[in-house]
């Protein structure tokens, strides 16, 4: 029964932590200007991560090694150095626009002023962290983060369009009207919806997590069923975004550049009750994915240069990798007092992570499918398939990114 | 502080050419991202400022058609972002030139940024007071209206 609860408790919690601000923004936007024909990005993006989740899960649990001290050792110490700091530097731009979503969710919850709020955000989730236990921290905002639900409820109450949905879900450019949203813009939201989806944060988290949790071989399964069907879930949440902004802001008109747009749809479909709760699982998503960012890359400093580390060790045991996690909250304060729009910043840190993301990966890939590390736990040939599959994709993604990005004036064109 | 932490063991001396790669190609990456900041304003880059505005004012009509169902506290807030997003746009419309064939253009949509985040400031204080808002609600469609006919 115990171990039935925890593949329960960590399926719904992987479900309900699965989005973050990258698909908030990314999902409603593409919605807003495209409706439903980028579902599929949502669906290749969702396949990646859970091939990789599964793959670098196992991986930890096998050898003890987390991605970062699998990087060094599979890319040398200067190529791998170079990834960790790229990593590095996306975490820290994911983080700010993490904390910036909060205090702007916090904002059209309390109606204070914004400033304030980002101080206030950040004192209490390194209060947060401090206080609880890895295990209570992640499934504190993993069940809260269910509240994204909302969007699935709201996509039904606002009728969803079964045969534009099926084939939002088949890989094709649409017929773009004149006037309108050019292939170019829509190519930008493709890469941008597929980046959203495999934010390099989220893998280095979870093979963390499970050398955190004590994970062992008998564990696998758990592993991979975690992986598949609570990120197959969370994909769902992802998809109900796109659908909501297609079914709700796509007829007024409305691309949405603010939170305050993105939860229009809940609010159309179930009025103040909607409102409050898209807000609220808004509020706990970016919440748990701005302790996640922290962590992941205090998590790649220290098991890359091989400082003690663990969010299980307290505060007080693992100075270097408290001081980590702090410092990339502090690099979020110091980038959000400048008045930069964080939602710009979830933008370039979505994008920017894409092209840091092979790095991350094809260690992982290397290390699965090595026989004398992995022994009899080595990827099967699916599983080869599927991880070279998606490791192609990523790349191709990681080229497109960046000039999409300014070809589409940021999705402008 | 550094004196009550354990060394790193595991630092290396780095290749200075993996690290003149990463410079590089940060800088590559980086680079088009400043141009675009200083780059003068033309009639493509005003068409997107229009439609960012225009969609602004759309949300803000959207707002207040839905005041019923929402919280005073999501609708002031929610008007008064998209009020200070139209300051910024008015405030970088001045502070950029434009080329010369779209400066009566960035001119006018200076205008109406400014127009937009007035009127959002006012209807921001207007939950509950139903003639205030219907008449907001006439001028930033008049606003909307305007943007929508404005041709790059």
């Amino acid at each position: 029964v115990s171990r039935a609860l925890a593949l329960t408790l960590g399926v719904v919690t992987a479900l309900g932590g699965f989005v973050d601000i990258g698909e908030l923004v990314f999902g409603a936007q593409a919605g807003a200007r495209f409706g439903y024909a980028l579902l599929w990005p949502v669906v290749l993006g969702a396949v990646s991560i859970i091939v990789y989740s599964e793959m670098c899960g196992r991986v930890a649990i096998v050898t003890g090694k987390p991605v970062f001290a699998v990087l060094r050792d599979r890319l040398g110490y200067s190529v791998g150095f170079s990834g960790m700091l790229a990593a590095a530097a996306v975490n820290v731009l994911t983080c700010t626009a993490e904390v910036g979503g909060v205090a702007i969710v916090l904002r059209l919850l309390t109606g204070i002023a914004y400033g304030p709020l980002v101080a206030a955000a950040i004192l209490v989730l390194i209060v947060t962290m401090s206080a609880l236990r890895f295990d209570l921290l992640e499934r504190f905002f993993g069940l809260l983060g269910l509240l994204m639900l909302t969007f699935v409820a709201s996509a039904v109450a606002l009728g969803i369009d079964w045969s534009a949905l099926a084939a939002g879900l088949v890989p094709r450019i649409p017929d773009l009207p004149a006037g309108g949203p050019s292939p170019v813009s829509f190519a930008y939201f493709a890469v941008g919806l597929l980046a959203g989806t495999v934010m390099p944060y989220e893998v280095q988290f979870y093979s963390s997590g499970n050398i955190e949790e004590s994970k062992t071989t008998d564990d696998l399964r758990e592993n991979a069923l975690i992986a598949s069907i609570g990120m197959s879930f969370g994909a769902v949440v992802t998809i109900a975004i796109v659908v909501v902004a297609a079914q709700a802001l796509l007829p007024q008109g409305i691309t949405p550049d603010a939170l305050s747009a993105t939860v229009l749809g809940p609010l159309q479909a179930f009025g103040q009750l909607g409102l409050v709760a898209a807000l609220l699982g808004a509020l706990f998503a970016v919440g748990g994915a701005s302790v996640e960012t922290s962590l992941a890359g205090a998590y790649a400093f220290a098991q890359f240069l091989g400082f003690e580390w663990g969010k299980e060790q307290g505060i007080w045991r693992v100075p270097r990798f408290t001081l980590s996690w702090l410092a990339i909250f502090g690099l979020a304060a110091l980038i959000l007092v400048t008045g930069v729009d964080p939602i710009e910043v979830t933008e370039f840190a979505v994008i920017l992570s894409v092209v840091v993301l092979p790095l991350t990966y094809l260690p992982i890939l290397l290390a699965a499918r090595d026989r004398r590390a992995m022994g009899r736990y080595r990827n099967n040939r699916l599983e080869d398939a599927l991880g070279i599959a998606c490791f192609g994709l990523i790349l191709l993604a990681a080229v497109l990114a960046v000039p999409l990005l300014y070809l589409s004036r940021m999705g402008q064109a | 502080m550094t004196a009550l932490l354990p060394p790193l063991p595991g630092s290396e001396p780095l290749d200075r050419r993996v690290g003149a790669a990463f410079l590089a190609l940060t800088v590559v990456l980086i680079v088009p991202s400043l141009v675009g900041v200083f780059a003068p304003y033309d009639q493509q880059a005003l068409g997107d400022v229009r439609d960012d505005l225009a969609s602004q004012a759309r949300q803000v009509l959207a707002t207040v058609d839905a005041q019923d169902h929402t919280t005073e506290r999501y609708f002031s807030a929610a008007i008064q972002d998209v009020g200070e997003r139209a300051r910024g746009i008015h405030d970088e419309l001045v502070r950029r030139t434009a080329v010369t064939d779209a400066s009566s253009m960035r001119d006018s949509l200076a205008q109406l940024a400014d127009d937009l985040s007035a009127e959002a400031d006012q209807l921001s204080l207007a939950y509950g007071d139903d003639a205030a808002l219907a008449a907001g609600r006439s001028r930033v469609e008049a606003i909307a209206i305007e943007l929508q006919a404005f041709a790059p």
